[in-house]
């Protein structure tokens, strides 16, 4: 077996041993993906692109910059570890395997996981914003920069309310973070992936809104249903979203019905990226979605 | 066009040949080789259409001709799917189905996809490769790889209408032959076609294979490999199967499959080394995933992983299957397909 990224693996990573070392090519997803073994165990991953090479060298700067600013706190070991970036004549990024069930298939076996799985991942978003506290800023001119990168135009009351509430801060944020980037076991979070889009200035809540998105996705489907469900409806699943929104704010002291007025930020984020990224269904979800914001803003965590 | 110039000799006479005004003269028998008008460096002369609607693909063709950006194209993609049977995005666009050629080193190599039909691996390739040479005897498909080619402005990428049989090239010039679902169509003849592609190899080169196994378990259910052929054919004596058929359609058997062994001794009796196989599943032509080894147990660790990650009742149980051959080191030998590199 002499596939060039073995041989970069064998020679830099496990020089000394002479097990065998075999992959599995993944490719149902948006990059394509080896897994190595080592002796039968996964050990590393290779990340490769289709036509966005730039994505995969920012995804590795981000990884060595996260493991810079998480250097000592506990949180650093849930962030995958990048192994190298190296060029087999188009960029290839190594890092560690982790272990773990991605939370979107987590949280579909049944209601208690889909509880626990969104609890873990607010919870470990609240570690991660407080981590880098000192990052933050509530600066007019930054908010303002922010809101233009997301929103042609003059800015909408929503984008107003965010820039002139000093209680809402621009942090590094995850920048798409979506529940299916947690890899979980029943003992709690495994690693976190995918950084790509990591910022140093963004927008935190649209992030906590992404989880809650994603994981109401996972459950009811990208349609209609899952944000009746999710944010016009009372049930188990609308009052478990309420009362992380309402934990997040109460950490972060903001208040509960300005940070509800704010909620279509997230929508333009959200189709901002499944523009690039030119997928017509996200779009479409994500319109809806934020017409829904803004139409039926005072009905928000109501039965309709 | 210089690159390709380099390689190329007359198809008739193996003559030296000159450039001029979109066509190509031999200097040696004077037959002269022209570029038609999508592009295409037309030597074969009768078309072989494979597909269901000819008047449908070049009406398609002809739309497409009028485009001038790929993005133009993209916008039109359901339109084009709606009013031509033969055009998918997913079967004839999709990038996703030359993903297994993150398996090998194309980088700056000369590359010739023999049956490039629609281009869905010839067009992501030239990313890579220094030159692409997609041949086809369809014409339509030829037209419409060019096509593509050309909205996609790719300058290393040259369209012929040819025959793999009938190569225009010079003997060790060619860095990567790809035949990805061709060589079972040689029937009898794939020893022969081998011995034929190997001579075009540079010493080193690669042949890329991608094809199904005669073991898949799709065979066992008694699944066809298409409309001409029987259930359960690949397990037929050869005679039997050869009787069959002209009785049934009046002519022999077209394709051809073996095993991983009989891959394998194929290879190695048309001069190959280095023969590797690489085990796709659930097919080659748009895989899920692709093991380096049989041996490990790594499709089992992989698939146990998966089945923790959901998929529906038919691939669970598919799944299981593969695992239980895993289980007893028999999930390479009926694997649904493999791709093979072997070396020159």
């Amino acid at each position: 077996m002499c596939h060039p990224i073995l041989s970069y693996l064998k020679e830099n990573f496990f020089k000394e041993k002479n097990d065998s070392l075999n992959f599995i090519l993944h490719l149902r997803g948006s990059a394509v993906v080896f897994i190595f073994y080592l002796n039968r165990k996964p050990i590393a991953v290779a990340k490769l692109s289709r036509d966005n090479f730039s994505e995969l060298i920012q995804e590795y700067e981000n990884l060595k910059k996260l493991h810079q600013l998480f250097k000592g706190f506990e949180i650093e070991k849930t962030i995958e570890e990048p192994l190298g970036l190296i060029n087999l004549g188009e960029p290839v990024l190594l890092k560690k395997y982790i272990e773990g069930i991605p939370g979107d298939i987590y949280l579909a076996k049944g209601k208690e996981k889909a509880i626990k799985c969104p609890n873990l991942a607010v919870d470990w978003l609240i570690n991660f914003l407080n981590n880098l506290k000192s990052y933050r800023t509530n600066s007019k001119d930054e908010k303002i920069k922010i809101a233009k990168k997301f929103y042609q135009g003059d800015l909408p009351s929503y984008f107003k309310l965010w820039i002139e509430n000093k209680s809402f801060f621009i942090s590094p944020t995850v920048g798409d973070l979506i529940i299916r980037n947690f890899l979980v076991e029943d003992d709690g979070i495994k690693g976190v992936i995918d950084f790509a889009t990591f910022e140093m200035k963004g927008i935190p809540e649209a992030d906590l809104i992404g989880l809650m998105v994603s994981s109401a996705t996972s459950i009811f489907g990208l349609n209609a249903k899952a944000i009746k469900n999710t944010f016009f409806c009372k049930n188990w699943f609308s009052s478990e979203v309420k009362n992380l929104f309402q934990k997040y704010c109460q950490f972060f002291k903001i208040n509960f019905k300005d940070f509800l007025g704010i909620l279509p930020i997230y929508s333009d984020r959200a189709i901002s990226i499944a523009t690039k990224q030119k997928d017509k269904k996200l779009i479409e979800f994500h319109s809806m979605l934020k017409e829904s914001f803004i139409k039926k803003q005072k009905q928000i965590f109501q039965e309709i | 066009m210089e690159e390709f110039l380099k390689i190329f000799c007359c198809p008739a006479c193996q003559g030296k040949v000159e450039a001029k005004n979109n066509q190509i003269k031999c200097l040696n028998c004077k037959k002269i080789f022209s570029f038609d008008e999508d592009g295409v460096l037309e030597i074969a002369k009768k078309n072989s259409f494979f597909g269901k609607d000819q008047e449908k693909m070049n009406e398609l063709i002809k739309a497409i001709r009028k485009m001038s950006s790929f993005e133009e194209l993209e916008k039109n993609i359901l339109k084009l799917e709606k009013t031509s049977p033969d055009f998918s995005f997913k079967y004839c666009l999709d990038p996703r189905r030359a993903d297994w050629t993150f398996l090998g080193d194309f980088f700056g190599k000369i590359v010739v996809d023999l049956g490039a039909g629609y281009g869905s691996i010839s067009i992501p390739l030239a990313r890579k490769a220094k030159l692409v040479i997609a041949i086809d005897s369809c014409l339509e498909r030829i037209k419409f790889l060019s096509q593509i080619a050309r909205l996609k402005n790719l300058k290393n990428v040259i369209s012929i209408f040819g025959d793999a049989i009938k190569l225009p090239f010079r003997e060790n010039s060619i860095d990567r032959f790809l035949m990805v679902g061709l060589l079972e169509y040689f029937g009898k003849n794939q020893e022969k076609l081998l011995l034929y592609l190997y001579k075009f190899l540079k010493p080193g080169g690669e042949i890329w294979i991608g094809i199904e196994n005669k073991l898949s378990p799709i065979y066992f259910l008694g699944r066809r490999y298409h409309d001409e052929e029987l259930p359960f054919e690949p397990f037929l004596p050869e005679f039997l199967t050869h009787l069959l058929h002209k009785i049934i359609w009046r002519r022999p058997p077209t394709i051809k499959l073996r095993t991983k062994k009989g891959y394998f001794e194929l290879l190695k009796k048309a001069g190959f080394r280095d023969i590797q196989f690489f085990y796709s599943f659930p097919d080659y032509k748009n895989p899920a995933f692709i093991a380096s080894t049989d041996k490990e147990g790594i499709i089992f660790d992989y698939l146990h992983r998966k089945k923790r990650t959901g998929g529906d009742f038919k691939v669970k149980l598919i799944a299981k299957g593969v695992k239980i051959l895993d289980k007893m080191n028999l999930a390479g030998i009926f694997a649904p397909t493999f791709f093979i590199k072997a070396k020159k």
